[in-house]
């Protein structure tokens, strides 16, 4: 992610360049969405989200201020819109605490599971996601789907490189005891 | 238990965030703490199944729809002749709209003269901030033909249906303190979704998905819904009302062919 093009990009869309907004657009619409998907757990949640960051992004183009980095900006709108959907909807499944354990084990026999495919893989730590806090699940998407450094996240969540660090390590243990209890790890 | 500072150094290890002096330091610790050792070994291991994800699947037509509301964010420069949103394909249904953006036909007039229609009586004079979807004027000779009332805990207000040749026009006036979802479901049989105008461009968006109209309305708000109407058969609407995923209301709107 290349912040002098990004910010290129953007005088490029100030001044009407059609060829820069589809650029941008196809730049960062994947990893809106995939970030999207992670923080909200549902495809159809992360399309909507997807849609209102980057009319939110290009509403606001003119309020982007190039000094920061515009990943940081976008993945910021990404992580609020997510947190308010959820919130909105009233289907915060924030059911961090440990019986919520048993529900990412085999569903039919209530134990773990021996043999896992991909997809199923795929699933239960989408699971484990939906069952951490807000915040840790947003260090999480932006570090291991997102691949912010710390500085970035620091930028994009608007908190100190200190908290960014603290709260990271808390999620990882988090979300490495749920996944260890399901069999993941 | 390893310090924060020892935790914060294997953790920056595995993130490739070490400055050379911490470099030295991790190496001593993990050299020194079988504790350490192990959180290393664990983050490692989270870190490489995380990594092992596959990307979601990118749906399909969003790329456009993207394209398309971005393009119409910053229509002046872009898009000045803005043409009206092609509201029978699939992957603009789907689409968040910008309020102030939605066309809701191909020519215009503007959307004061909408609203200075639609108010039973109108609640305020002046209509000049609106912003939304635009009408011919012959369109704009509606009548009101259904309506009712909002008188809850969680919404005050009204509603009212107004009917035109070939519009119909669903009318909002609510009051809520928190937020208060607003569907309404039109089926798509004979009504199409053809814009949105509101006093204040304040609703963030509106969704419109296979038939449904979706949005959150907080504090006091007057917009109305505009559908074409083709006045082959009765056109229903119906409307759900909802606060914190209860339903406080549903009702469903009608009018004759």
């Amino acid at each position: 992610m290349s912040n002098d093009r990004d910010a290129a990009l953007v005088r490029e869309c100030r001044r009407g360049d059609r060829g820069a907004l589809e650029t941008l657009v196809g730049l960062y619409e994947k990893r809106i969405f995939s970030a999207a998907y992670r923080l909200t757990g549902n495809p159809e949640d992360a399309k909507d989200v997807t849609q209102v960051v980057f009319l939110k992004v290009f509403e606001h183009l003119d309020q982007y201020d190039d000094r920061y980095k515009f990943f940081s900006w976008i993945y910021r709108i990404t992580v609020n819109e997510s947190i308010n959907l959820i919130n909105r909807r009233g289907r915060v499944e924030n059911l961090d605490r440990p019986e919520a354990v048993d529900e990412i084990r085999d569903p039919e026999t209530k134990g773990p599971l021996t043999t896992l495919d991909r997809e199923q893989v795929s699933e239960r730590i989408q699971q484990a996601l939906m069952k951490m806090t807000p915040d840790h699940r947003a260090v999480i998407v932006l570090r291991h789907f997102a691949e912010l450094n710390y500085r970035d996240m620091s930028e994009a969540l608007k908190i100190p490189e200190k908290t960014v660090k603290s709260r990271l390590f808390e999620a990882r243990r988090r979300l490495g005891e749920l996944l260890n209890r399901s069999e993941i790890l | 238990m390893n310090s924060p500072r020892d935790q914060e150094l294997i953790q920056a290890g595995i993130d490739g965030e070490l400055i050379p002096d911490e470099r030295t330091a991790l190496a001593r610790l993990l050299e020194d703490s079988a504790e350490a050792r192990t959180v290393d070994q664990e983050l490692r291991a989270l870190s490489d199944v995380l990594a092992g994800e596959p990307p979601p699947e990118f749906p399909q037509g969003l790329h456009q729809t993207l394209i398309d509301a971005a393009a119409g964010a910053i229509a002046p420069p872009l898009a000045p002749a803005r043409k009206a949103p092609p509201a029978d394909q699939p992957g603009w249904r789907s689409a968040l709209l910008a309020l102030r953006y939605v066309g809701a036909f191909a020519a215009g007039l503007l959307v004061t003269a909408v609203l200075y229609e639609l108010g039973t009586p109108p609640p305020t004079e002046d209509f000049t901030g609106l912003a939304g979807s635009m009408l011919q004027v012959d369109a704009l000779k509606t009548a009101s033909v259904d309506g009712f009332e909002l008188n809850f805990e969680a919404v005050t207000g009204h509603v009212n249906m107004r009917q035109g040749p070939t519009v119909l026009v669903v009318d909002f006036e609510l009051d809520s303190a928190g937020p208060v979802e607003v569907t309404l479901s039109y089926g798509e049989e004979g009504l199409g979704f053809g814009g949105f105008a509101q006093v204040e461009n304040e609703l963030s968006n509106v969704q419109v998905v296979n038939g449904q109209i979706r949005l959150v309305n907080e504090g006091q708000h007057r917009f109305a819904i505009f559908f074409r109407d083709s006045g082959e058969e009765a056109a229903r609407i119906a409307l759900v009302f909802k606060a914190d995923q209860e339903l406080i209301h549903e009702q469903t709107l009608a009018a004759e062919q």
